[in-house]
């Protein structure tokens, strides 16, 4: 049952993130923890390693199609200090901050949206 | 090491945080700043994203992953179903008008946010 939930939010994320150039991670997320109840911390650890396949297919797809230029290894490079710093932190903040702080980013996102 | 190249690591250093913290990929963060700092185009700025985003998602997957938050078993499900859903997605955006269901979604999203803080409270 799970398998299909998790397919099945999945394939919803990819759909719309698709169609609206949204980040996958601010829908299934949520999902994961309003529809599943799982929490925050881990519902972003599972994000973040189904980002891994879904993000290199399309880093495939720009590399082919020659928009990934070397500048991407500087950027990189900064995103791996940036992730192991923050990812580091996790176990010592309480889940009840990473859910404030994670749907205060999701609401400015989503106004953004409504107002552009 | 010349400015731009410290500005580019900067750059991927905000998303980077960003996606570790939130989770996320992080392109929320690297396209705005790779248009807006060091003026990439659109869609170069969107490849160079997409790039950086791998990394930072590995790095951040396996530091969560050692510290026993998340499950590979139900990523590679969430996986599956985005990279098919991604396809679908993408073909449908040039035969859907855009931007009321693009209005409608960032409704959705800001019910789905004030949902959750009140969950919090």
């Amino acid at each position: 049952m799970n398998i299909i939930t998790f397919l099945v939010i999945g394939l919803f994320t990819g759909i719309v993130s698709g169609m609206m150039g949204v980040g996958g991670g601010l829908i299934m997320i949520p999902a994961m923890v309003l529809f599943m109840s799982i929490p925050q911390s881990t519902a972003q650890g599972i994000s973040l390693a189904a980002i891994v396949p879904i993000s290199l297919m399309g880093a495939w797809v720009h590399f082919k199609k020659g928009g990934l230029k070397k500048d991407a290894i500087w950027v990189g490079l900064g995103a791996i200090i940036g992730a192991s710093i923050t990812s580091s932190i996790i176990p010592y903040v309480p889940i009840s901050t990473l859910k404030i702080i994670f749907s205060l980013v999701l609401l400015y996102f989503a106004l953004r949206m409504i107002l552009k | 090491m010349d400015k731009r190249k410290l500005l580019l690591i900067f750059i991927g250093l905000c998303g980077g945080m960003a996606s570790g913290l939130l989770g996320i990929g992080g392109g929320l963060i690297f396209v705005p700043l790779l248009i807006s700092i060091t003026k990439f185009d659109q869609k170069v700025a969107h490849a160079t994203s997409v790039g950086a985003i791998v990394p930072a998602v590995i790095v951040g997957a396996a530091i969560y992953g050692l510290n026993k938050f998340g499950n590979l078993g139900d990523s590679i499900y969430l996986g599956i179903g985005g990279i098919i859903g991604a396809q679908i997605g993408a073909r449908l955006m040039y035969k859907i008008p855009n931007k009321q269901l693009k209005k409608g979604f960032g409704v959705i999203l800001a019910i789905v946010a004030i949902r959750m803080i009140i969950s919090w409270i």
